[in-house]
């Protein structure tokens, strides 16, 4: 009977759907504003940067790039940047499709990587950004064991590991239940623990429960007594009230035993992988680069809990970086190894 | 049967019976409210603390103390919108196509119509998996806007065209016939007749396949949203993030402030969600109000 009503409904909740992106929009800028008036003051000198800036990889680095991008934006509002977490591996697929201008890692870049990139034409420069170590935790209500030693952590996770109780790793330990937690695949921290533990990369035991993300990792070994994991330095440091972290041969993951490398075999330097193109031509690209190696970027670092690399490694980065030098150091980068023999061979 | 006298001696315990069933029911209820209830006390304790107005308009943050939640707000909203409008026109007019001018039901579109039946089932992360390959790669769109959409307009598209499909039977035979007897010809009656009756029960149901959309996480992840934006998206092309992504990336956070920020975003997103679906249950009663 009422034609014309019919189509009333739907207009109004498009119109209304439309008014909502509208608002989406203006809404938005107008809350850029005063951020970015604010905070521009303090590098009036520099010329307005703008375009975009893509950074994607690594779970275990992004808290440290997050925090950056977040302070390059206050001195650089028109940057459109994004940071993503995919995955240490699957951020090195985008930057191998050009998609990325920064991909992050949590190991040094392999060298079917490195070849895929060589074949796409794709120049990169290689900036370690911090260190971290990884942690083996285990529930406070585990009296029993403080220590453990690498060739230990190869008995419980080495490949053909089936050991189902703490007295098989030590005979000092109790006859207890264990349990083993870790990180997935594609997690960079996993590829760099079963390389420093086991000898040969991505070789685990069968038996443990991989977990996406480092959270419930930790919340599991928090309820577990007999359980056992590995995780960035970050997630013990955050967690030290629900867990403790055991000392591979006498040393334990604190800040200074990291940074000096007596952590050993498991602390390890993070990276940053720069397309050299994209800071050739893309102004923002280098001026991120810059500002991440800065003040600005040790204080990320210290603030995402990550360990501080060393001052003279630091001058040895920047040098690189400025010389433009493309191509991996760590080819030969082994677990243990510190930074700045690796820059001191060159 | 019943009157059956043979059954009387046993009438007690069939009204047990009856009583006991009535209760299983009552729990079964009962537990699902309950459940409910403490997820939801357990939110509005965590969340409701941070909720403000700086954290609803501000930007993304590491910080769990500074950080807002508005860029991933946008996204949602340019997600949802966006797939409304892909998958409303192509769900309702196929469904229409499958149930008024389909009426000899051929072969062809028995096999459409279960495998529709059947997409409506899959997994979500399958369809994002088919987004990346399909729009991000093939089609170039990269992890933009227009992708996350077009993918969510796949994913919704098969339940879509099913509730239209619904809506459309629920109208009786006798108005199209009676429509068609005075002359009007199928478009006509259909267009004045079968869908202005049929239009609360297809809002119904859009409503809550676009708010399906908007809780999804997965496919987006596959298809490139990102965990932080420090602009907001201005066009189609550009990279975004969804509050359920936030959402997923706070909860997994070390630092146990993180996980109230959550919380915090989860309440928003849930105010958002009964907006969305209280208007569904408004279209429902105006259209009971009608009849």
């Amino acid at each position: 009977m009422s034609n014309k009503s019919t189509w009333v409904l739907p207009t109004y909740i498009l119109g209304a759907a439309l008014a909502l992106v509208l608002i989406g929009c203006s809404g938005g800028s107008t809350n850029n504003d005063p951020a970015t008036g604010s905070t521009t003051g303090g590098s009036a000198t520099t010329a307005k940067l703008s375009g975009d800036l893509k950074i994607d990889g690594s779970s275990t680095v992004y808290p440290i790039v997050s925090l950056l991008s977040e302070d390059f934006k206050k001195d650089n509002p028109g940057v459109a940047q994004t940071v993503g977490k995919a995955g240490t591996g699957s951020g090195m697929k985008k930057f191998i499709a050009g998609e990325i201008d920064i991909a992050t890692a949590s190991r040094s870049i392999k060298d079917d990587e490195v070849k895929a990139l060589a074949e796409k034409k794709i120049e990169f420069v290689e900036i370690p950004v911090a260190y971290d170590g990884v942690s083996i935790i285990v529930n406070p209500a585990n009296t029993w064991a403080t220590d453990i030693t690498p060739a230990e952590l190869k008995t419980a996770w080495g490949k053909d590991s089936t050991i189902t109780t703490w007295d098989q790793i030590n005979a000092k330990f109790p006859k207890e239940k264990i349990t083993f937690y870790g990180p997935t695949d594609n997690h960079g921290t996993y590829e760099y623990f079963t390389e420093a533990i086991n000898g040969k990369k991505n070789e685990i035991r069968k038996e443990y429960q991989p977990m996406q993300e480092y959270t419930p990792i930790v919340t599991a070994v928090a309820g577990d007594k007999g359980g056992m994991a590995f995780v960035g330095y970050n997630y013990y440091a955050d967690a030290k009230d629900k867990i403790k972290a055991l000392t591979v041969s006498g040393v334990g993951p604190e800040e200074k035993t990291i940074a000096d490398g007596t952590y050993s075999p498991l602390s390890r330097p993070l990276f940053i992988y720069v397309n050299k193109n994209a800071m050739n031509t893309k102004p923002q690209v280098k001026a991120f680069v810059e500002f991440a190696l800065g003040e600005k970027g040790k204080a990320a670092v210290t603030e995402a809990h990550y360990v501080l690399l060393g001052e003279d490694v630091m001058a040895q980065i920047k040098a690189h970086v400025a010389a433009g030098t493309a191509g991996t150091m760590m080819k030969d980068f082994k677990p243990g190894m510190k930074l700045s023999d690796v820059y001191a061979k060159k | 049967m019943i009157l059956d006298p043979s059954t009387h001696h046993n009438l007690r315990s069939r009204k047990r019976l009856d009583v006991l069933f009535g209760r299983l029911c009552q729990l079964a209820a009962g537990l699902g409210i309950l459940i409910l209830i403490i997820f939801l006390v357990k939110i509005i304790v965590d969340g409701v603390q941070n909720i403000s107005w700086a954290f609803i308009v501000g930007d993304l943050s590491q910080r769990p103390s500074r950080t807002g939640i508005w860029p991933a707000i946008v996204g949602s909203l340019y997600v949802m919108v966006l797939t409304a409008l892909f998958s409303v026109p192509v769900g309702v007019a196929a469904a229409i196509y499958l149930e008024e001018f389909n009426r000899r039901k051929s072969r062809l579109s028995s096999i459409i119509q279960l495998n529709i039946a059947n997409l409506s089932g899959v997994p979500s992360i399958v369809y994002g998996l088919l987004g990346r390959f399909l729009f991000v790669y093939f089609f170039g769109f990269k992890t933009s806007i227009i992708a996350g959409a077009l993918t969510m307009t796949l994913l919704i598209l098969p339940t879509v065209i099913i509730v239209t499909q619904e809506a459309l039977k629920a109208v009786p035979q006798s108005y199209r016939e009676g429509s068609m007897a005075l002359g009007s010809t199928q478009w006509q009656s259909i267009r004045l007749q079968v869908l202005p009756n049929a239009l609360s029960g297809i809002l119904t149901g859009i409503i809550l396949s676009i708010s399906r959309a908007i809780g999804e996480t997965a496919p987006l992840i596959v298809v490139g949203a990102v965990s932080y934006v420090s602009n907001l998206p201005k066009g189609l092309g550009d990279s975004y993030t969804v509050l359920p992504i936030k959402i997923f990336d706070w909860a997994n956070e070390s630092q146990e402030k993180f996980h109230q920020v959550a919380a915090s975003a989860i309440l928003v997103l849930m105010v958002g969600l009964l907006f969305i679906n209280s208007f569904a249950i408004y279209f429902r009663a105006r259209a009971k109000a009608k009849k």
